[in-house]
C-alpha cells in the first residue's frame, strides 16, 4: 500500500518562497486584501516559518516550510462532527469539502495550524479567473481547506501510468512545492518504498518530525542540522 | 506526471474527463466508419489533433521575462488559457526552478487592470481609447518633428530588443537609448572592466567554488538570476562542502542563509576589501603572478586590521578567521553587487571586492570569476549604432531637451524608480509609454501603446551572463494577446515606419531571423578565424546548408546554446595608457571616513529589493502582495526595519509609525523592530507606493525611492546612488488600524522555537 510523504531539507531551502506562490497557482487558492490579512485570515496552504538563533551581530535565520502534515494519526480528524476530513487509504489527510459545515473544529485542534478557513467566497476579477486550474475545485465560503499533497497530480500521476499499463514511478507525481523549488529541497513520493527518494531522505540522520512529541505520525518529515567546518589540511 | 522524459519544446498533451468522453465519441464514429461506404466522406479523428481538444492541458514551452534571468518554462494551457507556469527541467538557467515572481506572470497576463487599447490625450486633458494607427501617427508626428529632443528610455534587459532600440534611435536620429536597469548592474559592469578588464556583468562559477565571499551581492534575492543562484548555493553548501560568507549591512535573504553573516558597517565595504588584501599578501599564500597583478592596481599599501576592523564597525578577529579560510580555501571566489556598489563610491568598492579574485588566483578558474559572455545578439541588431545610455543620462537628457522635448518610454516606469526626475518630465513636451499597465509613467503619457506581456509574445532573449556560458533563447507566443497589445519591437518598428525612417524588417521576430541569418553567413565566411566578432562558434552552424536552414532550425530548438568550453576568462586589457585602463584604481580605504551620525536618530538608509515586488514590477500582482516578507513577515505593504538597540532607545515598538526624513523628502510606515538590524541602519523595501499600476498596487504601500536624489550619483558609472543616504527617524505614534502593518500571525502554536533536531549537529566532535 502507498504512503504518500514529503521530506524537505532545511538545509537547502533559503525561504525564497517560490514553493508559496507555486501551491496558490496550482490549487486555485485565493487571495483576501489587505484588510482581512491583517485579521489573520490569509489562506496559504504552505507557509514559510521564520526563526531566529544568537543575537546580533552573531544572529542566525532559519527558514521552515510549513504545511499539512498528512498525519497518520491526525488531531483533526476525530474533532470533525461531519466526517469531513478522513484519513484516505493512501495515508492522505482528505477533505470532503461538501461536507464541511464550518465549525473549524479542526483547525483548532491542528498543533501545525495549517487549516485555512474561507470566511468569505472566493474573488477572482475577470479576467484573473482564467489562470483557474481546472483539475481543482474553488472552495466556497464557510469551508475549511488545506494542502492536498497536489492530490489532482496524485490522480493525473496514477491516470497516466495505468493508461500505459504501468506502476506510478518514483518521481512520476511531483507536488506544485516541489517542481518549483529552485534549490530541490522538497523530495515527494511513497514512504513505504524504500527505494523512493522520499524513503532515502527519510532515513538521513538529520532528519525529524515536526512536533514529534505530540505523536501524530506525520507524513512530512524534515532535514537539518550540518554545519560547514573547515577540510582538513 | 513526469516532466523529464520529454524532448525540449513538445508539447505534453494529458487526457482528462471530458477529452475521453471526447475520445469514446471518437471511436464511436471510427466504428461506425467501418460500417459506410468507402466513397462516403472522410471525418477525421480528433485524436490526431490532441492539442486542440477542448479541455486537455497543453504545455508550451517559453521564457520568463520577468527579470533578466532567462529562466525557461513551460506554461500549461487549457482551452488557450495559461494556468500554471513550471521551470523546464532542462533550462538553461534554471534547470526546472521557478521563483516567485515568475510565477507570478500568469496574474500580469490576466490582470483585469491592464492596458489593452492604444489611447491618446484628448483635449478633455484624460486619456481615450484611439486606433492604433492614430496613435502611431501622433507619437511618430512629435518624434519626426523633434528627433533631437526626442529621449527613448528602454527598460527592456540587454538583448536583442535592445539593440532594436539603439538601431531605432540611430535610424530616427535620436539620442542612442537610455538604459533603465538596476544601478549596480551598471556599477557592476564598470567594476568588473576596471578590475578584471572586460566591461560585463562577471560570471560565478559559485557551484564549483569551495569558498565564496559575497560582497553586498544578495546572490539568494532578487539579484541577476536568482533561482541559478539558488541553485548554485544549494550545490555549493551541499553535504556542507563549501561556505558562503555574507558581507552586508542589511540582514538580506542572503546573509539570512549564509554561513557567516559579517554586518559591515554601509559603505565600508571597498575598505573592508582592502584590508582582506592586506591580510591576504602578509599570509605568504599568494601566488607571485596574483600579487604583481593586484600591486599594479592598487600600488598603495592596504589597511592594516585594527583600522579595517575600526572602519567597518567589525570585529578584528572575524575579519582576520576570514582572511585565514580564503587562504586556505581550494578555489575561494570573491563576488560584488547589491548595496555594496549602490552608494556613490560603489564603483571603487565593486573594483576592490573583485580584485582580490587576481590575489586568490581565481580568475578564469573552476571555481572562479569568469567574463560575461554572449553571442552579441544586441549589436547584431543594433549595427552600427551607438551604446545605449546609463540611466542617470536621463536627467541629464531631459533638461536638456525642454518643452519641446519628446520622451518615449519602453516597459521602464523611471517616474517610480526616480521621483526626482518628476519636475523634469513636467517639462517635457510629449511623453509616449509603450506599457501594458497605467504605472507612474504611463500616468503622466500622452500617447500610450498597449503592450503584450511574457507569455503573449515572441522572445528572443540573451540571459544574464551569470553562468558565463552564451546563450540566445528564443520562443513563440504561448496564448493570444489580449485585446489590441503588441510586441513592443513591433511597435518600435512601426514607430520608425511612420515617422518616415522605416528599418528594413516588418517585425521584430523577422529581424532576430535577419540577425541569425547575418551570423551564420558571417561564420561561414570567418571559416577557422576565430577572432572574427561577427562569427558565431562555429560548432553551432554545424549541419545547416545555409542560412534559412539555420535560422529555422535555431527557432525550433528554442534558440542558440553555448556549452562549458565557451566559458574564459576576461581579456584583460593593457594598461600603458593605450586604452581608456586606468593604470591604477581608486582606492576605497584612501577615502576619508564618512561624517558620522549627528545624532541618535541619524541613520543610514538600506532600501533593498525584495523577492515579492522586486524593484515594483511585483506590486500588481495580489499572490506576490499576499505573500509574506520571509524575513519580516510583512504582507501587503511597506516597512522600516529598525534594530532592537535602536528601537529600545527611541521607543520604537513594532507597528509604530515612524517619520524618515531625507534631504529631499520624507516618507511615514511602520516600523518592524528586528534583531538582525545593525544598529544605526534602517531598511526599507522597494516596491510598493505606487499612484495606480492597478487595484492591487494602487496607494499601497509607501514608495521608498522619494528619498532618493537625482544628484546622487555612483561616481564613473552613470547611475543614480541609492546606498549610504543618511536619514533621519522618529517615532511618530501608534498605528490607526488602517496604518497597522499585516505581519502574517501563523505559527507553530506549541512552541516558540522548532524543539526537535534543531541544535547544528556537532559530528561527534563537540
Amino acid at each position: 500500500m502507498t504512503r504518500w510523504g514529503m521530506a524537505i531539507d532545511l538545509d537547502r531551502c533559503t525561504g525564497c518562497e517560490a514553493c508559496v506562490v507555486a501551491c496558490a497557482a496550482e490549487n486555485n487558492i485565493q487571495t483576501v486584501g489587505e484588510e482581512q490579512a491583517r485579521e489573520g485570515r490569509a489562506m496559504h496552504w504552505l507557509r514559510i516559518e521564520r526563526y531566529y538563533e544568537g543575537e546580533f551581530p552573531n544572529v542566525r535565520t532559519r527558514f521552515m516550510p510549513v504545511l499539512c502534515q498528512q498525519c497518520g494519526a491526525a488531531p483533526c480528524e476525530p474533532v470533525c462532527p461531519v466526517y469531513a476530513t478522513y484519513r484516505n487509504p493512501e495515508g492522505l489527510n482528505a477533505m470532503v469539502y461538501s461536507r464541511c459545515i464550518g465549525t473549524r473544529f479542526c483547525a483548532n485542534n491542528c498543533p501545525y495550524t495549517v487549516r485555512v478557513f474561507n470566511w468569505f467566497d472566493a474573488e477572482f476579477p475577470a479576467p484573473l479567473d482564467s489562470q483557474l486550474n481546472p483539475d481543482v475545485s474553488v472552495r466556497p465560503g464557510g469551508v475549511m481547506e488545506k494542502c492536498t499533497f497536489c492530490v489532482q497530480r496524485i490522480q493525473a500521476g496514477k491516470d497516466e501510468a495505468a493508461q500505459e499499463e504501468r506502476d506510478v514511478a518514483d518521481g512520476d507525481i511531483r507536488t506544485a512545492c516541489q517542481q518549483s523549488c529552485p534549490t530541490k529541497a522538497i523530495a515527494f513520493g511513497d514512504l513505504e518504498d524504500p527505494d523512493s527518494e522520499v524513503s532515502k531522505w527519510a532515513e538521513s540522520p538529520r532528519a525529524f518530525s515536526l512536533l514529534g512529541d505530540l505523536d501524530t505520525r506525520p507524513g512530512v518529515v524534515y532535514l537539518s542540522g550540518s554545519e560547514w567546518r573547515e577540510p582538513a589540511e | 506526471m513526469s516532466g523529464n522524459d520529454r524532448k525540449r519544446g513538445e508539447p505534453r498533451v494529458t487526457i482528462g474527463r471530458r477529452d475521453f468522453f471526447k475520445v469514446y465519441a471518437a471511436a464511436g464514429v471510427a466504428v461506425l466508419q467501418g460500417c459506410r461506404r468507402r466513397d462516403e466522406e472522410w471525418i477525421e479523428s480528433p485524436v490526431r489533433r490532441s492539442a486542440a481538444l477542448p479541455g486537455a492541458s497543453v504545455w508550451r514551452r517559453s521564457i520568463c521575462g520577468q527579470c533578466g534571468a532567462g529562466c525557461e518554462i513551460e506554461v500549461r494551457t487549457v482551452d488557450r488559457l495559461a494556468k500554471k507556469i513550471e521551470g523546464l527541467p532542462e533550462g538553461f538557467v534554471n534547470a526546472g526552478g521557478v521563483c516567485a515572481l515568475g510565477h507570478s506572470a500568469l496574474q500580469e497576463l490576466y490582470h483585469p487592470d491592464r492596458v489593452t487599447e492604444p489611447m491618446r490625450r484628448g483635449s478633455s486633458g484624460e486619456l481615450e481609447p484611439v486606433s492604433w494607427e492614430e496613435a502611431l501617427e501622433t507619437a511618430a508626428t512629435a518624434i519626426a518633428a523633434a528627433p533631437d529632443a526626442t529621449t527613448i528610455v528602454a527598460g527592456a534587459p540587454s538583448g536583442p530588443l535592445l539593440g532594436l532600440w539603439r538601431r531605432f534611435a540611430a535610424t530616427v536620429g535620436t539620442s542612442p537609448p537610455v538604459h533603465w536597469q538596476p544601478a549596480d548592474a551598471v556599477v557592476e559592469r564598470e567594476a568588473a572592466r576596471l578590475a578584471c578588464g572586460e566591461s560585463t556583468r562577471p560570471a560565478y562559477d559559485l557551484a564549483r567554488s569551495d569558498y565564496v565571499v559575497s560582497v553586498g551581492a544578495p546572490c539568494l534575492d532578487r539579484w541577476r538570476s536568482p533561482v541559478h543562484l539558488g541553485a548554485a548555493w544549494a550545490e555549493l553548501t551541499a553535504d556542507r562542502r563549501g561556505k558562503l560568507v555574507q558581507v552586508e549591512a542589511r540582514h538580506s535573504l542572503t546573509a539570512a542563509n549564509a554561513d557567516d553573516w559579517l554586518p559591515v558597517r554601509p559603505g565600508s565595504e571597498g575598505f573592508l576589501a582592502r584590508g582582506l588584501a592586506g591580510l591576504l599578501l602578509g599570509s605568504g599564500t599568494v601566488g607571485e603572478e596574483g600579487r604583481t597583478a593586484y600591486e599594479a592596481l592598487y600600488p598603495g599599501a592596504p589597511p592594516d586590521v585594527a583600522a579595517t576592523a575600526e572602519r567597518c564597525g567589525i570585529d578584528a578577529g572575524r575579519i582576520e578567521r576570514l582572511a585565514t579560510e580564503l587562504s586556505r580555501a581550494r578555489r575561494p571566489l570573491v563576488m560584488a553587487g547589491g548595496s555594496a556598489l549602490e552608494g556613490e563610491d560603489g564603483v571603487a568598492a565593486g573594483a576592490a571586492a573583485l580584485a582580490l579574485n587576481l590575489l586568490l588566483g581565481s580568475v578564469g578558474r573552476e571555481g572562479g570569476v569568469f567574463a560575461g559572455v554572449d553571442f552579441g545578439f544586441e549589436d547584431r541588431l543594433a549595427g552600427d549604432a551607438a551604446a545605449a545610455l546609463p540611466p542617470a543620462a536621463l536627467a541629464d537628457r531631459l533638461a536638456g531637451d525642454g518643452e519641446s522635448g519628446v520622451l518615449v518610454v519602453s516597459e521602464a516606469d523611471p517616474l517610480y524608480g526616480m521621483p526626482g526626475l518628476d519636475a523634469a518630465f513636467g517639462g517635457a513636451g510629449t511623453v509616449i509609454a509603450l506599457s501594458a499597465f497605467f504605472d507612474d509613467t504611463t500616468l503622466r503619457a500622452d500617447v500610450v501603446l498597449p503592450v503584450q506581456t511574457d507569455l503573449e509574445r515572441f522572445q528572443a532573449v540573451e540571459p544574464d551572463p551569470v553562468r558565463g556560458v552564451p546563450a540566445l533563447l528564443i520562443a513563440s507566443p504561448t496564448v493570444a494577446p489580449r485585446g489590441e497589445a503588441r510586441h513592443p519591437g513591433d511597435v518600435a518598428l512601426a514607430l520608425a515606419a511612420a515617422a518616415g525612417r522605416a528599418l528594413p524588417w516588418p517585425g521584430f521576430q523577422e529581424a532576430v531571423e535577419s540577425a541569425l541569418s547575418d551570423a551564420f553567413t558571417a561564420t561561414r565566411a570567418a571559416g577557422d578565424d576565430a577572432s572574427d566578432p561577427a562569427a558565431l562558434p562555429p560548432s553551432l552552424i554545424a549541419g545547416a546548408l545555409n542560412a534559412r536552414q539555420f535560422v529555422r532550425r535555431t527557432t525550433d530548438a528554442g534558440g542558440l546554446l553555448g556549452t562549458e568550453e565557451l566559458r574564459r576568462a576576461p581579456t584583460r586589457l593593457p594598461r600603458d595608457g593605450g586604452n581608456d585602463m586606468p593604470s591604477a584604481l581608486p582606492d576605497p580605504a584612501a577615502r576619508a571616513a564618512p561624517v558620522g551620525p549627528a545624532g541618535v536618530e541619524s541613520f543610514t538608509l538600506i532600501p533593498f529589493e525584495s523577492l515579492k515586488l522586486g524593484d515594483g514590477r511585483g506590486a500588481n500582482r495580489p499572490w506576490l502582495q499576499e505573500l509574506p516578507d520571509p524575513l519580516s513577515t510583512v504582507m501587503w505593504g511597506t516597512w522600516a526595519e529598525v534594530a532592537t538597540e535602536d528601537a529600545d532607545r527611541l521607543g520604537i515598538h513594532t507597528g509604530d509609525i515612524v517619520r524618515l526624513t531625507g534631504t529631499v523628502a520624507e516618507i511615514e510606515l511602520p516600523a518592524i523592530v528586528l534583531p538582525t538590524v545593525r544598529p544605526g541602519c534602517v531598511g526599507v523595501p522597494v516596491g510598493g507606493g505606487h499612484a495606480d499600476y492597478g487595484r492591487y498596487a494602487r496607494g499601497r504601500g509607501i514608495n521608498v525611492n522619494a528619498l532618493l536624489s537625482t544628484d546622487r550619483q555612483v561616481a564613473g558609472a552613470g547611475a543614480f546612488a541609492r546606498g549610504d543616504l543618511r536619514v533621519r527617524v522618529e517615532r511618530l505614534r501608534r498605528p490607526r488600524r488602517s496604518e497597522r502593518p499585516v505581519i502574517y500571525g501563523r505559527g507553530l502554536r506549541q512552541a516558540e522555537e522548532i524543539p526537535v533536531g534543531w541544535a547544528p549537529h556537532d559530528g561527534g566532535k563537540a
